[in-house]
């Protein structure tokens, strides 16, 4: 994965919408790079009939928008394939804590 | 949600109207790929639809909660497959065929209507989408990736639903009325189905295999026809429904080894559309 971490620690503060777990440790950001002033993203989801397709795009674009780096936010959805094994060891940590895994 | 799949495939092929395959397609080809994935949205769509008002009226509170999760994912797969229509130049599809009106369905006639019982959810679930799963199987490694992607992540997400639409196929049949329902539906499903993987040496089918298009994403798997994705299908249902003591006319023959099967019902078949019309 291609990913800025200026950029990824701003998507660390964007949580999903279910669970506190940030979209990264989520796994669903699959690259980020800064281009000029734009942040291109790309992203995949748990499932395709996730209710929170556009709530989650709209969090990651007011969070990246406050960087003073970037002035727009492109965001691709890739459809990657999603496994919780795609969860980082952090987020596992977090989601055992909630009782989920 | 609009999703800019041109950038990916701008980014493995480069510009989509340059130097990409599908620039240089021809019109015919390039309609057939945008009915595929008009006809696997549609599908996908309908069974959503239908399956979604049994999420309220199912048999019991964890068939219900499964209906609205499997009506979920249905109606996901096709949000997700309905936006790489606008990235084909040249399609033709829907209702700009001349054929076609803005009512035009591409989903099979058994999800015309609302489902009046139970046995009609199963019967979908069971039978439907092996179908399907088939086809998303066939472009999992296509040349057009945002299609192959999308088939990789709808099959990884079918997986446990053709688990639970087996074991609610076997609690049906329990019962001798289930099974007699499930028969019924059996009956007017199956001459649909397979004639949905479309006649033999199907031109359109043929292109699409031809330009890459329709490939499996296993490199071993042999390149598909619309006779061998029958056969497969078979292969899959057949012997679920001899376990389920139901009764259809599909033999294995031993020294063709080919499944054999009743004549299909190709003078009301709608090739384009990819369903029955009316008796």
């Amino acid at each position: 994965m291609h990913a800025e971490p200026r950029l990824t620690s701003a998507l660390r503060d964007v949580l999903d919408p279910e669970y506190p777990i940030s979209l990264v440790d989520l796994g669903l950001i699959r690259g980020a790079v800064l281009e000029g002033a734009t942040a291109k993203i790309q992203l995949t989801y748990t499932c395709m009939g996730c209710p929170a397709m556009d709530l989650i795009q709209d969090d990651i674009r007011a969070r990246l928008l406050q960087l003073d780096e970037v002035e727009r936010v492109e965001i691709e959805v890739v459809w990657d394939g999603w496994s919780r094994k795609d969860i980082s060891p952090q987020g596992l940590i977090q989601l055992r804590q909630v009782g989920v895994v | 949600m609009s999703e800019p799949v041109t950038a990916e495939i701008d980014r493995l092929d480069g510009s989509l109207r340059g130097g990409s395959p599908l620039a240089n397609l021809g019109g015919e080809t390039l309609d057939a790929l945008g009915v595929l994935i008009v006809v696997l949205a549609d599908n996908e769509m309908f069974h959503g639809l239908r399956v979604a008002t049994w999420a309220t009226g199912a048999p019991s509170l964890e068939a219900a909660v499964a209906c609205a999760a499997v009506a979920q994912d249905k109606l996901g797969h096709s949000r997700a497959l309905y936006p790489l229509l606008d990235e084909l130049p040249l399609a033709q599809v829907g209702p700009a065929h001349p054929a076609d009106n803005p009512r035009t369905r591409f989903a099979i006639s058994f999800f015309d209507r609302p489902f009046d019982d139970w046995g009609q959810v199963v019967a979908a679930l069971a039978l439907v989408s092996p179908a399907l799963n088939l086809l998303f199987h066939a472009v999992s490694g296509s040349a057009f990736v945002p299609l192959a992607r999308r088939a990789q992540h709808i099959l990884g997400e079918e997986r446990l639903t053709s688990v639970y639409a087996e074991g609610l196929a076997r609690d049906l049949v329990a019962v001798e009325r289930g099974r007699e329902l499930l028969q019924r539906h059996l009956d007017a499903l199956l001459p649909e189905l397979l004639c949905w993987f479309g006649p033999p040496d199907e031109p359109g089918f043929a292109a699409l295999c031809a330009a890459g298009l329709i490939r499996d994403a296993d490199p071993n798997a042999p390149a598909p026809t619309n006779e061998s994705l029958r056969q497969r299908y078979i292969g899959q249902i057949a012997p679920l429904l001899a376990a389920l003591g139901l009764r259809t006319s599909l033999l294995w023959n031993e020294e063709s080894r080919r499944w054999s099967y009743d004549p299909l019902p190709w003078s009301r078949w709608n090739g384009r559309r990819r369903r029955l019309a009316p008796v």
